[in-house]
């Protein structure tokens, strides 16, 4: 019968299931009153009609608890319902001085079982209304007289009073009855909390806002080697590192004004007389159960994380070793940089002035070769540098790109443009291989450029005189490569698995025309890799070779920090060259 | 009369580079290897051009060139910016910095008088 809302509670099924059964006993007791008052006295007069009518009212009580689950408004309605009898009966049966005012007493002695103060209040302002409004109407001498009953006025007392002292006794017997089970199961939850808690394996701690501990489980001993009563207090915030607390106070602020929180600080351990020692503990803490204005307590559980801390505190160690070791590394490059230009800057003008014979003829055909060959010699060693430089850029993740749409024909016929003379001088011809509706690239236009260069210069210095090299590009799914195809000597098979391997050296089969670093092509697959694209190199002995680069629709830039502006220089002194 | 083109290049080498490019080309040269004197040569001579080296020893070229952007008398020269110092930014840095050109070393000897020429408004220069 008890409403759905109270059924899981135990504590508050008691006290519907209370409620119910004392209305329910009141109710038929009335109800089998009835036929005993009509067997002794006949038919009731009206006013005793109506008491009977009145007296079957905590049925309906019942009912609508039972309907309802408020058990707040169906004890006001209780405590209403006979108030309002008492002083309706007592009416006639002598005013202030009837037999049946001791059962006014039994309005607040219901209301205790509802187990809240409020409604034994209320219910106690409603008994003391309704005398109070007795007092009153028999004062002002309104009343009728008392009815005359055919019974002396003890038997009056002992019908009237009588039950009021009964129904009091075993309402305070269950209110009795109800302590104690209620306390009985506290306990069990206290213990079985407790046991819950020591399973878990954490510490549990109970405490207020300000950080001071009210309860603290035995498993406390074990986390910091103290016992339990020395966190008491302020003892817990006193073992707060210093610099942790804030975060500490920070945390159970939270949890006492908004959320759930948690909080990982340092806790002193053992004896204070000992030397510091400090675990990381991990608080995750919530507020108990507040009742409104009154800041509500704290439970918080605390756990050892000081492993897992540490673990994090050497990674970040090595971290930020690591990340100043690039930062080192990037200004390293910058420096490189600057320090081998400046002198190659000399070595490629000087020789280029004397090769243009600037300043006049020079007579002697050997000076005219080793003025070239030092001007040869410088260009390629530029391009070796700028080739490390970008390498190592690429491998430490400091060779930014920035992807943006741009097409792709103008850049083709532009790197095509810069080979061209070279190509002339080699006796090569160079074909483009573009479809009508171009694929917009989406990548980063100077790496691509580089790249094209990187591809060229092999594809010039590998062929033989009266080659062809193409250059084309296509849509490639939902990306776009290209390539650059020559028709000369080829690379060992054995050889192609490492192309593309900074620093790797091809073992043979070239002539010193042919010297490189290998490292034309690693810039070209780095590149293509920042692009989240791939280099593929397809080659036949003495066929010769094929470089594709896929780039995807959407390239992701990887991260870095700065890179060199080595295109522009690039694009202005001549051509990449290595293979 | 020759035009005149005031060098700002702390390295030796590269200072006698440009000068004799410009030398055989035609052109008059001022050369100074501290960005502090820059100014005080070309309030003096009023050259046509400046070359301006970006890494300076005690002041940077970019420094220089706004100060140079900034004076009355001085503000109508062209400053070509010549360094080595090719990261990236650079480019758009030096060009913010007030510089009409800039041309990253190694230079390109073709390259190089090209830039010179265009900015002197020579078309052919004036080549000995």
């Amino acid at each position: 019968m008890v409403h759905e809302s109270a059924r899981h509670d135990p504590i508050r099924l008691a006290f519907h299931s209370t409620f119910i059964a004392t209305r329910l006993i009141a109710g038929i007791a009335t109800v089998v009153a009835l036929p005993v008052y009509l067997a002794l006295w006949g038919a009731p007069s009206l006013l005793t009609a109506a008491c009977f009518a009145w007296l079957t009212a905590p049925l309906a009580v019942a009912f609508y608890l039972s309907r309802t689950g408020r058990l707040a408004r169906a004890h006001l309605l209780s405590a209403s319902t006979l108030s309002g009898l008492v002083v309706f009966a007592s009416i006639w049966t002598g005013g202030a001085t009837s037999a049946f005012l001791p059962w006014l007493v039994a309005v607040p002695a219901e209301a205790a079982l509802a187990g809240s103060g409020h409604i034994v209040l209320a219910a106690t302002a409603i008994a003391v209304a309704s005398l109070l409004a007795l007092i009153g109407l028999d004062a002002a001498a309104i009343l009728p007289a008392a009815m005359a009953f055919p019974v002396p006025a003890w038997s009056l007392a002992l019908f009237g009073a009588l039950p009021a002292l009964l129904y009091a006794g075993a309402l305070a017997a269950r209110g009795s009855a109800m302590t104690r089970m209620l306390a009985e199961t506290e306990r069990n939850g206290g213990d079985r909390l407790r046991a819950i808690v020591d399973a878990a394996g954490d510490v549990l701690v109970t405490l207020r806002r300000n950080g001071n501990v009210t309860y603290v489980s035995d498993a406390v001993d074990e986390l910091f080697a103290v016992s339990a009563c020395t966190l008491a207090g302020e003892g817990l915030f006193s073992r707060v590192h210093v610099a942790d607390r804030p975060e500490f106070l920070r945390a159970l602020d939270g949890a006492a004004t908004r959320d759930d929180t948690s909080a990982e600080f340092r806790v002193r351990c053992g004896p204070l007389a000992a030397a510091p020692n400090y675990i990381w503990v991990e608080m995750r803490c919530r507020a108990m159960g507040g009742s409104g204005d009154t800041a509500p307590d704290l439970v918080a559980t605390l756990r050892d994380v000081d492993a897992r801390k540490r673990d994090e505190t050497h990674q970040g160690d090595a971290r930020e070793k690591a990340e100043r070791a690039s930062i080192a590394k990037g200004r390293f490059l910058a420096n490189m940089s600057h320090e081998l230009r400046t002198p190659l800057n000399a070595i490629i003008g000087f020789s280029e002035i004397l090769t243009g014979e600037l300043y006049g003829r020079l007579e002697n055909e050997k000076h005219r070769e080793y003025a070239g060959l030092i001007h040869e010699s410088g260009n390629h060693l530029l391009e070796v540098v700028n080739d490390i430089l970008d390498m190592s850029r690429i491998e430490t993740g400091n060779f930014e790109i920035f992807p943006e749409p741009f097409d792709g024909k103008d850049l083709i016929a532009g790197c095509c443009k810069l080979v061209a003379g070279q190509a002339e001088e080699a006796g090569l011809r160079i074909e483009t291989d573009l479809p009508h509706a171009m694929p917009e690239l989406y990548a980063d236009r100077r790496a691509c450029k580089q790249m094209l260069l990187n591809l060229l210069s092999n594809a010039v210095k590998f062929s033989r005189s009266g080659g062809r090299i193409v250059v084309g590009a296509y849509r490639d799914g939902t990306g776009a490569s290209f390539y650059v195809a020559d028709e000369g000597i080829g690379i060992p098979r054995a050889d192609l698995a490492r192309l593309g391997d900074p620093f790797v050296q091809l073992k043979q089969g070239f002539d010193s025309r042919h010297a490189g670093t290998g490292l034309g092509l690693s810039v070209v697959k780095g590149l293509a890799a920042l692009h989240g694209g791939q280099m593929d190199i397809e080659s036949e002995i003495g066929a010769g070779t094929r470089v594709t680069v896929r780039l995807p629709h959407t390239s992701m830039p990887a991260p870095g920090v700065e890179r060199l502006a080595s295109g522009e220089g690039v694009a202005a002194s001549g051509f990449r060259m290595s293979a | 009369m020759a035009k005149k083109i005031l060098i700002v290049e702390d390295n030796e080498l590269n200072m006698k580079l440009f000068n004799d490019l410009l030398v055989a080309n035609g052109y008059e040269t001022i050369q100074t290897r501290q960005g502090t004197e820059a100014m005080k040569l070309a309030r003096e001579h009023k050259p046509d051009l400046i070359l301006m080296d970006i890494q300076l020893p005690e002041v940077s070229g970019l420094d220089v060139t706004r100060w140079i952007k900034e004076d009355d008398e001085l503000h109508t020269i062209p400053v070509i910016a010549v360094t080595a110092f090719a990261m990236k930014g650079d480019e758009e840095r030096i060009r913010k910095g007030g510089c009409e050109a800039y041309i990253s070393k190694p230079i390109s000897v073709a390259k190089f008088i090209e830039t010179v020429k265009h900015y002197l408004g020579d078309g052919q220069g004036n080549a000995v």
